[in-house]
Protein backbone atom coordinates (compact mmCIF):
# COMPACT_ATOMS: atom_id res chain seq x y z
CA UNK A 1 0.00 0.00 0.00
CA UNK A 2 1.49 3.08 -0.64
CA UNK A 3 0.02 6.57 -0.12
CA UNK A 4 -1.96 8.01 -3.45
CA UNK A 5 -0.53 11.22 -5.27
CA UNK A 6 -3.48 12.55 -5.72
CA UNK A 7 -3.74 12.63 -1.83
CA UNK A 8 -0.56 13.87 -0.88
CA UNK A 9 -0.13 16.28 -3.93
CA UNK A 10 -1.65 19.26 -2.58
CA UNK A 11 0.98 18.90 0.62
CA UNK A 12 4.14 18.95 -1.37
CA UNK A 13 5.09 22.37 -0.46
CA UNK A 14 4.11 22.33 3.12
CA UNK A 15 6.02 19.03 3.34
CA UNK A 16 9.58 20.65 1.99
CA UNK A 17 9.06 24.03 4.25
CA UNK A 18 8.20 22.28 7.04
CA UNK A 19 11.68 19.88 6.51
CA UNK A 20 13.13 23.50 6.07
CA UNK A 21 11.80 25.24 9.10
CA UNK A 22 14.38 22.85 11.05
CA UNK A 23 17.16 24.15 9.43
CA UNK A 24 18.64 24.38 5.70
CA UNK A 25 18.79 21.49 3.35
CA UNK A 26 19.70 20.68 0.10
CA UNK A 27 17.90 17.66 -2.55
CA UNK A 28 19.24 14.47 -1.49
CA UNK A 29 18.93 15.15 1.96
CA UNK A 30 15.05 16.56 1.73
CA UNK A 31 14.25 13.72 -0.07
CA UNK A 32 15.87 11.22 2.40
CA UNK A 33 14.23 13.17 5.33
CA UNK A 34 10.71 12.40 3.35
CA UNK A 35 11.66 9.19 4.04
CA UNK A 36 12.59 9.07 7.16
CA UNK A 37 9.30 11.20 8.39
CA UNK A 38 7.10 8.84 6.24
CA UNK A 39 8.85 5.86 7.74
CA UNK A 40 9.56 4.96 4.49
CA UNK A 41 5.61 4.89 3.89
CA UNK A 42 6.44 7.69 1.08
CA UNK A 43 9.10 8.79 -1.57
CA UNK A 44 8.76 12.06 -3.63
CA UNK A 45 9.78 11.76 -6.63
CA UNK A 46 13.37 14.03 -7.69
CA UNK A 47 11.29 15.37 -10.49
CA UNK A 48 8.79 16.92 -8.56
CA UNK A 49 10.86 17.98 -5.80
CA UNK A 50 13.06 19.99 -8.04
CA UNK A 51 10.13 21.76 -9.50
CA UNK A 52 8.96 22.52 -6.06
CA UNK A 53 11.89 23.82 -4.78
CA UNK A 54 11.73 26.17 -8.17
CA UNK A 55 8.49 27.13 -7.50
CA UNK A 56 8.99 27.89 -3.73
CA UNK A 57 12.24 29.80 -4.63
CA UNK A 58 10.56 32.21 -7.51
CA UNK A 59 7.53 33.08 -4.98
CA UNK A 60 9.78 33.85 -2.08
CA UNK A 61 9.05 30.67 0.78
CA UNK A 62 12.96 30.09 0.19
CA UNK A 63 16.32 31.18 -0.77
CA UNK A 64 18.54 28.65 -2.07
CA UNK A 65 22.63 29.40 -1.60
CA UNK A 66 26.20 27.16 -2.45
CA UNK A 67 27.63 25.64 0.04
CA UNK A 68 31.26 25.77 1.16
CA UNK A 69 32.02 21.78 0.84
CA UNK A 70 35.80 21.88 0.92
CA UNK A 71 36.03 18.51 -1.43
CA UNK A 72 33.48 17.19 -3.75
CA UNK A 73 31.00 19.37 -5.57
CA UNK A 74 29.23 21.89 -3.65
CA UNK A 75 25.95 21.93 -2.85
CA UNK A 76 22.68 23.95 -3.28
CA UNK A 77 21.00 24.46 -0.20
CA UNK A 78 17.78 25.76 0.56
CA UNK A 79 16.93 27.73 3.51
CA UNK A 80 13.08 29.02 4.26
CA UNK A 81 12.30 32.80 4.28
CA UNK A 82 10.41 34.88 6.78
CA UNK A 83 7.54 34.54 3.92
CA UNK A 84 7.96 31.02 3.66
CA UNK A 85 7.35 30.42 7.54
CA UNK A 86 4.12 32.53 7.78
CA UNK A 87 3.13 30.41 4.46
CA UNK A 88 4.38 27.30 6.47
CA UNK A 89 2.06 28.32 9.87
CA UNK A 90 -0.48 29.41 7.45
CA UNK A 91 -1.02 25.78 5.88
CA UNK A 92 -0.79 24.17 9.02
CA UNK A 93 -3.66 25.99 10.72
CA UNK A 94 -5.49 25.12 7.37
CA UNK A 95 -4.85 21.60 7.99
CA UNK A 96 -5.21 21.44 11.22
CA UNK A 97 -8.81 22.75 10.76
CA UNK A 98 -9.60 20.65 7.40
CA UNK A 99 -8.21 17.22 8.52
CA UNK A 100 -11.29 16.11 11.61
CA UNK A 101 -14.04 17.22 8.87
CA UNK A 102 -12.50 15.69 6.08
CA UNK A 103 -12.23 13.11 8.67
CA UNK A 104 -16.03 12.92 9.59
CA UNK A 105 -17.05 13.45 6.30
CA UNK A 106 -15.22 10.35 4.80
CA UNK A 107 -16.14 8.47 7.07
CA UNK A 108 -18.86 9.37 9.70
CA UNK A 109 -22.34 7.44 8.96
CA UNK A 110 -25.69 10.27 9.10
CA UNK A 111 -27.15 9.20 12.57
CA UNK A 112 -31.57 9.63 12.33
CA UNK A 113 -32.00 13.16 14.03
CA UNK A 114 -29.12 14.97 12.61
CA UNK A 115 -30.94 15.37 9.26
CA UNK A 116 -34.61 17.27 9.68
CA UNK B 1 37.48 16.05 -10.26
CA UNK B 2 36.84 12.61 -8.86
CA UNK B 3 36.32 9.87 -11.58
CA UNK B 4 32.90 9.37 -9.61
CA UNK B 5 32.34 13.19 -10.30
CA UNK B 6 33.30 12.88 -13.46
CA UNK B 7 31.13 10.16 -14.49
CA UNK B 8 28.27 11.69 -13.10
CA UNK B 9 29.17 14.38 -14.82
CA UNK B 10 29.14 12.72 -18.35
CA UNK B 11 25.67 10.96 -17.64
CA UNK B 12 24.13 14.07 -17.25
CA UNK B 13 25.50 15.62 -19.94
CA UNK B 14 24.00 13.31 -21.92
CA UNK B 15 20.49 13.65 -20.31
CA UNK B 16 20.80 17.37 -20.66
CA UNK B 17 22.35 17.58 -24.44
CA UNK B 18 18.85 17.42 -25.32
CA UNK B 19 18.10 21.10 -24.10
CA UNK B 20 19.31 24.44 -25.13
CA UNK B 21 21.94 25.53 -23.05
CA UNK B 22 21.31 28.41 -20.17
CA UNK B 23 22.55 29.43 -16.97
CA UNK B 24 19.31 27.80 -15.06
CA UNK B 25 20.19 24.64 -16.75
CA UNK B 26 23.79 25.11 -15.44
CA UNK B 27 23.09 25.81 -12.10
CA UNK B 28 20.40 23.12 -12.21
CA UNK B 29 23.07 20.50 -12.96
CA UNK B 30 25.59 21.42 -10.21
CA UNK B 31 23.24 20.89 -7.82
CA UNK B 32 22.54 17.69 -9.29
CA UNK B 33 26.10 16.81 -9.59
CA UNK B 34 26.40 17.00 -6.05
CA UNK B 35 22.83 15.61 -4.69
CA UNK B 36 24.01 12.40 -6.91
CA UNK B 37 27.49 11.65 -5.75
CA UNK B 38 26.08 11.80 -2.18
CA UNK B 39 23.09 9.53 -3.16
CA UNK B 40 26.11 7.49 -4.88
CA UNK B 41 27.87 6.79 -1.54
CA UNK B 42 24.22 5.62 -0.44
CA UNK B 43 23.96 3.11 -2.70
CA UNK B 44 27.88 2.27 -3.02
CA UNK B 45 27.42 0.62 1.03
CA UNK B 46 24.65 -1.66 -0.56
CA UNK B 47 26.18 -2.46 -3.68
CA UNK B 48 29.13 -4.40 -4.57
CA UNK B 49 30.07 -2.23 -7.68
CA UNK B 50 30.76 1.32 -8.58
CA UNK B 51 28.96 0.87 -11.63
CA UNK B 52 25.98 -0.99 -9.92
CA UNK B 53 25.87 2.14 -7.84
CA UNK B 54 26.25 4.26 -10.69
CA UNK B 55 23.26 2.76 -12.10
CA UNK B 56 21.27 2.72 -9.41
CA UNK B 57 21.77 6.58 -8.36
CA UNK B 58 20.46 7.60 -11.96
CA UNK B 59 17.48 5.12 -11.51
CA UNK B 60 16.69 7.01 -8.49
CA UNK B 61 16.80 10.01 -9.92
CA UNK B 62 14.10 8.66 -12.11
CA UNK B 63 12.76 10.96 -15.38
CA UNK B 64 13.84 14.89 -14.62
CA UNK B 65 12.99 15.53 -18.35
CA UNK B 66 10.02 17.51 -17.23
CA UNK B 67 12.08 19.81 -14.86
CA UNK B 68 14.63 20.34 -17.79
CA UNK B 69 12.17 21.04 -19.72
CA UNK B 70 10.65 23.67 -18.16
CA UNK B 71 13.97 25.10 -17.60
CA UNK B 72 14.99 25.67 -20.85
CA UNK B 73 11.74 26.98 -21.78
CA UNK B 74 12.10 29.51 -19.06
CA UNK B 75 14.65 31.76 -20.71
CA UNK B 76 12.98 31.80 -24.13
CA UNK B 77 9.65 32.13 -22.59
CA UNK B 78 11.19 35.55 -20.84
CA UNK B 79 12.68 36.51 -24.03
CA UNK B 80 9.39 36.63 -25.70
CA UNK B 81 6.81 38.10 -23.79
CA UNK B 82 7.36 38.44 -19.95
CA UNK B 83 6.15 36.76 -17.43
CA UNK B 84 4.00 34.24 -19.60
CA UNK B 85 3.93 30.61 -17.73
CA UNK B 86 2.85 28.87 -21.06
CA UNK B 87 4.71 26.61 -22.33
CA UNK B 88 5.21 27.84 -25.99
CA UNK B 89 4.86 24.87 -28.39
CA UNK B 90 4.75 24.31 -32.10
CA UNK B 91 1.28 23.35 -33.47
CA UNK B 92 3.00 20.28 -35.11
CA UNK B 93 5.39 18.67 -33.40
CA UNK B 94 6.96 15.05 -33.90
CA UNK B 95 10.11 14.28 -31.52
CA UNK B 96 11.26 11.97 -29.26
CA UNK B 97 9.18 13.26 -26.87
CA UNK B 98 5.88 12.39 -28.75
CA UNK B 99 3.63 13.50 -31.26
CA UNK B 100 1.90 16.72 -30.76
CA UNK B 101 -1.25 18.19 -33.39
CA UNK B 102 -2.39 21.76 -31.38
CA UNK B 103 -3.89 20.26 -28.26
CA UNK B 104 -3.68 16.74 -29.30
CA UNK B 105 -0.43 15.11 -27.15
CA UNK B 106 0.66 11.48 -27.71
CA UNK B 107 3.80 10.31 -25.96
CA UNK B 108 4.24 7.77 -23.81
CA UNK B 109 2.42 8.60 -21.02
CA UNK B 110 -1.02 8.27 -22.97
CA UNK B 111 -2.87 10.22 -25.08
CA UNK B 112 -4.50 13.66 -23.77
CA UNK B 113 -6.84 15.97 -26.20
CA UNK B 114 -7.04 19.18 -24.62
CA UNK B 115 -7.64 18.69 -20.92
CA UNK B 116 -10.99 16.88 -22.09
CA UNK B 117 -10.32 13.59 -23.04
CA UNK B 118 -7.03 11.90 -21.47
CA UNK B 119 -5.96 7.96 -21.87
CA UNK B 120 -2.87 8.22 -19.28
CA UNK B 121 -1.24 5.31 -19.35
CA UNK B 122 1.24 6.00 -16.56
CA UNK B 123 -1.20 6.55 -13.86
CA UNK B 124 -3.80 4.44 -15.29
CA UNK B 125 -6.53 6.97 -15.79
CA UNK B 126 -9.00 7.59 -18.94
CA UNK B 127 -10.84 10.96 -18.63
CA UNK B 128 -13.96 12.11 -20.95
CA UNK B 129 -14.47 15.67 -19.82
CA UNK B 130 -16.92 16.18 -16.90
CA UNK B 131 -18.81 12.89 -17.75
CA UNK B 132 -16.12 9.77 -16.86
CA UNK B 133 -13.48 9.42 -14.87
CA UNK B 134 -11.69 6.11 -14.47
CA UNK B 135 -8.36 5.67 -12.66
CA UNK B 136 -7.26 3.25 -9.70
CA UNK B 137 -9.65 3.95 -6.91
CA UNK B 138 -13.03 3.97 -8.67
CA UNK B 139 -14.92 5.27 -11.58
CA UNK B 140 -17.49 8.36 -11.79
CA UNK B 141 -19.52 8.19 -14.33
CA UNK B 142 -21.56 11.69 -14.41
CA UNK B 143 -22.34 12.24 -10.43
CA UNK B 144 -22.43 8.75 -9.83
CA UNK B 145 -18.85 7.12 -8.34
CA UNK B 146 -18.19 3.67 -7.82
CA UNK B 147 -15.51 2.72 -5.85
CA UNK B 148 -13.06 -0.38 -6.97
CA UNK B 149 -12.55 -3.36 -4.35
CA UNK B 150 -9.50 -1.55 -3.27
CA UNK B 151 -10.45 -1.81 0.57
CA UNK B 152 -8.30 0.21 3.27
CA UNK B 153 -8.19 -3.11 5.36
CA UNK B 154 -5.80 -4.70 3.07
CA UNK B 155 -3.02 -2.62 3.73
CA UNK B 156 0.47 -3.63 4.44
CA UNK B 157 -0.58 -3.42 8.11
CA UNK B 158 -2.51 -6.79 7.92
CA UNK B 159 0.50 -8.48 7.21
CA UNK B 160 1.66 -8.41 10.63
CA UNK B 161 -1.44 -8.41 11.94
CA UNK B 162 -3.52 -11.25 10.99
CA UNK B 163 -6.43 -10.33 13.43
CA UNK B 164 -7.55 -7.72 10.86
CA UNK B 165 -9.96 -10.04 9.01
CA UNK B 166 -12.77 -8.75 11.06
CA UNK B 167 -16.14 -7.44 9.03
CA UNK B 168 -15.28 -4.50 7.07
CA UNK B 169 -17.00 -1.02 8.20
CA UNK B 170 -19.59 -1.07 5.20
CA UNK B 171 -20.98 -4.45 5.59
CA UNK B 172 -24.52 -5.10 5.65
CA UNK B 173 -24.07 -8.41 4.91
CA UNK B 174 -21.79 -11.72 6.07
CA UNK B 175 -22.04 -15.24 4.77
CA UNK B 176 -20.11 -17.83 5.93
CA UNK B 177 -18.92 -21.27 4.73
CA UNK B 178 -17.01 -23.94 6.22
CA UNK B 179 -15.61 -26.67 3.98
CA UNK B 180 -13.19 -29.86 5.33
CA UNK B 181 -9.70 -29.97 4.41
CA UNK B 182 -8.99 -33.14 1.60
CA UNK B 183 -6.96 -33.63 -0.82
CA UNK B 184 -8.94 -32.33 -3.65
CA UNK B 185 -8.27 -29.44 -5.33
CA UNK B 186 -10.12 -26.41 -3.94
CA UNK B 187 -10.45 -23.94 -6.66
CA UNK B 188 -11.87 -20.48 -6.13
CA UNK B 189 -13.38 -19.03 -8.68
CA UNK B 190 -14.52 -15.13 -8.19
CA UNK B 191 -15.44 -12.86 -10.93
CA UNK B 192 -14.74 -9.11 -9.27
CA UNK B 193 -13.68 -8.31 -6.00
CA UNK B 194 -10.99 -8.01 -3.03
CA UNK B 195 -9.66 -11.45 -1.86
CA UNK B 196 -7.30 -12.39 1.36
CA UNK B 197 -6.46 -15.86 2.28
CA UNK B 198 -5.10 -15.93 5.88
CA UNK B 199 -3.77 -19.02 7.83
CA UNK B 200 -6.96 -19.47 10.17
CA UNK B 201 -6.85 -21.11 13.67
CA UNK B 202 -8.80 -24.60 12.56
CA UNK B 203 -6.91 -27.90 12.08
CA UNK B 204 -9.14 -29.39 9.52
CA UNK B 205 -11.28 -26.83 7.93
CA UNK B 206 -10.99 -24.09 5.10
CA UNK B 207 -13.34 -21.07 6.61
CA UNK B 208 -14.64 -18.55 3.68
CA UNK B 209 -16.04 -15.21 5.17
CA UNK B 210 -17.77 -13.32 2.53
CA UNK B 211 -19.39 -9.52 3.31
CA UNK B 212 -21.13 -7.59 1.34
CA UNK B 213 -22.46 -3.88 1.15
CA UNK B 214 -25.78 -5.20 0.19
CA UNK B 215 -27.78 -8.29 1.96
CA UNK B 216 -28.85 -10.89 -0.93
CA UNK B 217 -28.70 -14.45 -0.60
CA UNK B 218 -28.46 -14.68 -4.41
CA UNK B 219 -24.57 -13.23 -3.99
CA UNK B 220 -23.16 -15.73 -1.44
CA UNK B 221 -20.51 -18.07 -3.19
CA UNK B 222 -21.90 -22.12 -4.10
CA UNK B 223 -20.21 -24.69 -3.36
CA UNK B 224 -20.09 -28.03 -5.59
CA UNK B 225 -17.76 -31.24 -5.21
CA UNK B 226 -17.13 -33.71 -7.69
CA UNK B 227 -14.48 -36.59 -7.47
CA UNK B 228 -11.52 -34.40 -7.53
CA UNK B 229 -12.42 -31.29 -7.10
CA UNK B 230 -14.16 -28.93 -4.56
CA UNK B 231 -15.88 -25.68 -6.50
CA UNK B 232 -16.15 -22.56 -4.67
CA UNK B 233 -18.11 -20.23 -6.80
CA UNK B 234 -18.96 -16.40 -6.35
CA UNK B 235 -22.92 -15.78 -6.54
CA UNK B 236 -24.45 -13.48 -8.87
CA UNK B 237 -23.27 -9.96 -9.34
CA UNK B 238 -26.15 -7.40 -10.19
CA UNK B 239 -25.40 -6.10 -13.42
CA UNK B 240 -26.75 -2.56 -13.09
CA UNK B 241 -25.84 -1.65 -9.19
CA UNK B 242 -22.22 -2.58 -7.88
CA UNK B 243 -21.75 -4.39 -4.84
CA UNK B 244 -18.77 -4.16 -2.54
CA UNK B 245 -17.67 -7.57 -1.59
CA UNK B 246 -14.41 -8.60 0.52
CA UNK B 247 -13.68 -12.06 1.11
CA UNK B 248 -11.39 -13.77 3.77
CA UNK B 249 -10.29 -17.09 2.66
CA UNK B 250 -8.96 -19.22 6.06
CA UNK B 251 -6.89 -21.80 5.28
CA UNK B 252 -6.00 -24.42 8.43
CA UNK B 253 -2.62 -24.77 9.99
CA UNK B 254 -0.65 -28.00 8.81
CA UNK B 255 -2.14 -28.32 5.45
CA UNK B 256 0.87 -28.64 3.59
CA UNK B 257 -0.91 -30.99 1.06
CA UNK B 258 -3.11 -28.40 -0.01
CA UNK B 259 -3.81 -27.63 -3.43
CA UNK B 260 -5.80 -24.04 -3.93
CA UNK B 261 -6.65 -22.36 -7.23
CA UNK B 262 -7.91 -18.59 -7.33
CA UNK B 263 -9.68 -16.86 -10.25
CA UNK B 264 -10.57 -13.50 -9.78
CA UNK B 265 -11.10 -11.54 -12.84
CA UNK B 266 -10.71 -8.33 -11.24
CA UNK B 267 -9.54 -7.06 -8.39
CA UNK B 268 -7.22 -7.80 -5.42
CA UNK B 269 -5.42 -10.43 -4.02
CA UNK B 270 -3.59 -10.57 -0.92
CA UNK B 271 -2.26 -13.72 0.89
CA UNK B 272 0.11 -14.30 3.74
CA UNK B 273 1.62 -16.86 5.49
CA UNK B 274 1.05 -19.73 4.26
CA UNK B 275 2.32 -23.24 3.26
CA UNK B 276 0.81 -25.55 0.62
CA UNK B 277 1.35 -28.21 -2.12
CA UNK B 278 0.00 -25.69 -4.69
CA UNK B 279 -1.13 -22.01 -5.56
CA UNK B 280 -2.23 -21.34 -8.49
CA UNK B 281 -3.36 -17.44 -9.27
CA UNK B 282 -5.43 -16.35 -12.24
CA UNK B 283 -6.29 -12.59 -12.29
CA UNK B 284 -7.40 -10.97 -15.39
CA UNK B 285 -6.73 -7.37 -14.26
CA UNK B 286 -5.56 -6.40 -10.74
CA UNK B 287 -2.75 -7.06 -7.98
CA UNK B 288 -1.37 -9.88 -6.19
CA UNK B 289 0.52 -9.24 -3.38
CA UNK B 290 1.80 -11.86 -0.78
CA UNK B 291 4.14 -11.93 2.45
CA UNK B 292 5.64 -15.05 3.81
CA UNK B 293 4.57 -17.81 1.44
CA UNK B 294 5.29 -21.54 0.49
CA UNK B 295 4.41 -24.16 -1.67
CA UNK B 296 5.93 -26.55 -3.99
CA UNK B 297 4.41 -25.39 -7.10
CA UNK B 298 2.40 -22.33 -8.42
CA UNK B 299 1.54 -20.86 -11.77
CA UNK B 300 0.35 -17.29 -11.51
CA UNK B 301 -1.45 -15.71 -14.74
CA UNK B 302 -2.29 -12.01 -14.88
CA UNK B 303 -3.07 -10.61 -17.97
CA UNK B 304 -2.42 -7.11 -16.41
CA UNK B 305 -2.28 -5.55 -13.25
CA UNK B 306 1.35 -6.17 -10.60
CA UNK B 307 2.69 -9.01 -8.66
CA UNK B 308 4.49 -8.17 -5.26
CA UNK B 309 5.98 -10.75 -2.91
CA UNK B 310 7.92 -10.48 -0.09
CA UNK B 311 9.50 -13.67 1.49
CA UNK B 312 8.59 -16.48 -0.84
CA UNK B 313 9.52 -19.96 -1.19
CA UNK B 314 8.69 -22.13 -4.11
CA UNK B 315 10.03 -25.44 -5.62
CA UNK B 316 8.44 -24.63 -8.96
CA UNK B 317 7.38 -21.20 -10.48
CA UNK B 318 6.06 -20.49 -13.39
CA UNK B 319 4.87 -16.45 -13.25
CA UNK B 320 3.29 -14.91 -16.02
CA UNK B 321 1.90 -11.28 -16.60
CA UNK B 322 0.66 -9.51 -19.91
CA UNK B 323 1.38 -6.27 -18.70
CA UNK B 324 2.44 -4.85 -15.43
CA UNK B 325 5.58 -5.21 -12.98
CA UNK B 326 6.22 -8.41 -10.89
CA UNK B 327 8.53 -7.62 -8.13
CA UNK B 328 9.58 -10.35 -5.40
CA UNK B 329 11.87 -10.01 -2.50
CA UNK B 330 13.62 -12.63 -0.29
CA UNK B 331 12.73 -14.94 -3.14
CA UNK B 332 13.43 -18.74 -3.31
CA UNK B 333 12.71 -20.22 -6.30
CA UNK B 334 15.11 -23.39 -7.40
CA UNK B 335 12.77 -23.50 -10.59
CA UNK B 336 11.59 -20.46 -12.20
CA UNK B 337 10.08 -19.26 -14.99
CA UNK B 338 9.31 -16.18 -14.87
CA UNK B 339 7.83 -13.76 -17.57
CA UNK B 340 6.29 -10.61 -18.49
CA UNK B 341 5.51 -8.92 -21.87
CA UNK B 342 5.38 -5.86 -21.26
CA UNK B 343 6.25 -4.34 -18.08
CA UNK B 344 8.85 -5.06 -15.69
CA UNK B 345 10.62 -7.68 -13.30
CA UNK B 346 12.46 -6.91 -10.11
CA UNK B 347 13.74 -9.84 -7.99
CA UNK B 348 15.61 -8.73 -4.82
CA UNK B 349 17.71 -11.59 -2.70
CA UNK B 350 17.32 -14.57 -5.10
CA UNK B 351 18.08 -17.38 -4.34
CA UNK B 352 17.65 -19.58 -7.01
CA UNK B 353 17.37 -20.52 -10.96
CA UNK B 354 15.47 -20.94 -14.59
CA UNK B 355 14.09 -18.65 -16.90
CA UNK B 356 13.23 -15.11 -16.70
CA UNK B 357 11.88 -13.33 -19.92
CA UNK B 358 10.20 -10.26 -20.99
CA UNK B 359 9.18 -8.71 -24.42
CA UNK B 360 9.85 -4.66 -23.70
CA UNK B 361 10.68 -3.62 -20.51
CA UNK B 362 13.29 -3.45 -17.54
CA UNK B 363 14.66 -6.98 -16.02
CA UNK B 364 16.56 -6.06 -12.17
CA UNK B 365 18.02 -9.20 -10.61
CA UNK B 366 19.91 -8.72 -7.40
CA UNK B 367 20.98 -12.91 -6.89
CA UNK B 368 22.21 -14.07 -3.75
CA UNK B 369 23.15 -17.83 -5.21
CA UNK B 370 22.63 -19.70 -7.74
CA UNK B 371 21.30 -23.43 -7.42
CA UNK B 372 20.54 -23.37 -11.43
CA UNK B 373 21.74 -21.86 -14.74
CA UNK B 374 20.07 -18.68 -15.09
CA UNK B 375 18.63 -17.70 -18.34
CA UNK B 376 17.24 -14.02 -19.24
CA UNK B 377 16.15 -13.76 -22.48
CA UNK B 378 14.39 -9.93 -24.25
CA UNK B 379 13.80 -8.00 -26.84
CA UNK B 380 14.28 -4.63 -26.31
CA UNK B 381 15.06 -4.20 -22.96
CA UNK B 382 18.18 -3.40 -19.86
CA UNK B 383 19.24 -6.58 -18.07
CA UNK B 384 21.08 -5.87 -15.04
CA UNK B 385 22.19 -8.67 -12.93
CA UNK B 386 24.12 -8.44 -9.68
CA UNK B 387 25.73 -12.16 -9.36
CA UNK B 388 26.25 -13.95 -5.76
CA UNK B 389 29.67 -12.34 -4.74
CA UNK B 390 31.11 -15.57 -3.45
CA UNK B 391 29.64 -18.20 -6.18
CA UNK B 392 31.93 -18.73 -9.59
CA UNK B 393 29.74 -18.68 -13.01
CA UNK B 394 30.19 -19.43 -16.87
CA UNK B 395 28.64 -16.63 -19.03
CA UNK B 396 27.31 -16.06 -22.09
CA UNK B 397 25.92 -12.82 -22.97
CA UNK B 398 24.61 -11.43 -26.19
CA UNK B 399 22.96 -8.41 -27.88
CA UNK B 400 22.23 -7.83 -30.93
CA UNK B 401 21.96 -4.74 -31.00
CA UNK B 402 23.50 -2.66 -28.21
CA UNK B 403 25.75 -3.05 -25.66
CA UNK B 404 27.39 -5.75 -23.06
CA UNK B 405 29.62 -4.66 -19.63
CA UNK B 406 30.66 -7.13 -17.82
CA UNK B 407 31.55 -5.76 -14.65
CA UNK B 408 34.21 -7.94 -13.07
CA UNK B 409 37.67 -7.42 -13.62
CA UNK B 410 39.38 -9.72 -11.87
CA UNK B 411 39.27 -13.79 -11.78
CA UNK B 412 37.52 -13.73 -15.26
CA UNK B 413 38.58 -15.66 -18.40
CA UNK B 414 36.74 -14.81 -21.44
CA UNK B 415 36.62 -17.10 -24.28
CA UNK B 416 34.84 -14.74 -26.54
CA UNK B 417 35.08 -10.87 -25.37
CA UNK B 418 33.60 -8.47 -28.39
CA UNK B 419 31.02 -5.89 -28.27
CA UNK B 420 27.78 -7.91 -28.59
CA UNK B 421 28.79 -11.03 -27.44
CA UNK B 422 31.01 -12.17 -24.40
CA UNK B 423 31.42 -15.67 -23.29
CA UNK B 424 33.61 -17.19 -20.12
CA UNK B 425 34.45 -18.24 -16.86
CA UNK B 426 34.09 -15.99 -13.66
CA UNK B 427 36.00 -17.78 -11.10
CA UNK B 428 37.61 -21.24 -10.83
CA UNK B 429 34.55 -23.68 -10.10
CA UNK B 430 31.74 -22.71 -11.87
CA UNK B 431 28.69 -24.75 -11.40
CA UNK B 432 25.89 -22.81 -13.66
CA UNK B 433 25.87 -20.79 -16.04
CA UNK B 434 24.45 -16.77 -16.99
CA UNK B 435 23.14 -16.75 -20.18
CA UNK B 436 21.45 -13.73 -21.55
CA UNK B 437 20.55 -12.78 -24.94
CA UNK B 438 18.33 -10.00 -25.74
CA UNK B 439 17.78 -8.52 -29.16
CA UNK B 440 18.32 -4.50 -28.06
CA UNK B 441 19.52 -2.88 -24.48
CA UNK B 442 21.79 -3.25 -22.61
CA UNK B 443 23.14 -6.37 -20.69
CA UNK B 444 24.96 -5.53 -17.57
CA UNK B 445 26.55 -7.92 -15.14
CA UNK B 446 27.66 -6.94 -11.90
Amino acid sequence: MTISKDLIRGHTDTIILNILNQGDSYGYQVSKSIRILSQQQYELNEATLYTAFRRLEKSGDVVSYWGDETQGARRKYYKITATGQQNLAVALQDWEFAKDIINRLITDTIAKGDVS
Amino acid sequence: MTSIEMEIRTRLDVIFSKYKPNSELTEFKEELVADLMEAYQDFAKQDKSHDEALDDTFDQLGDIDTVLRELSQKTSADESSQGDKKKKTPFFDISDDGFHVGNLHINNQGVRLGDDIVIDGKHDKVQFGEWLHVDHDGARVGKKYYQFNDDMTMNHAQFENDKNTTAPHWATAHHNVQIPISDKKFIFNYKDTAINFYTNDKTDLITVDEYFSRDNARYFAAVTEDDDRVLISQGEQPLLFHVRSLINIGLPKNFEKGRIKILNHSGRITAHDLILDTFDIVIHAGSFKGHNLKAKNAIWEINSGSIQVDELSLQGAEIFNKSGSIKLKNATIPHAKISVTSGSIQADNFVGGGQFSVEAGPLRLRVSKLTDDLKLRANASTVRVTAPETQDFNFDLSVRSGVINMERNTNINFEKNVDNYKRGVYGQNPEFTIDAAIDSGTIKIY
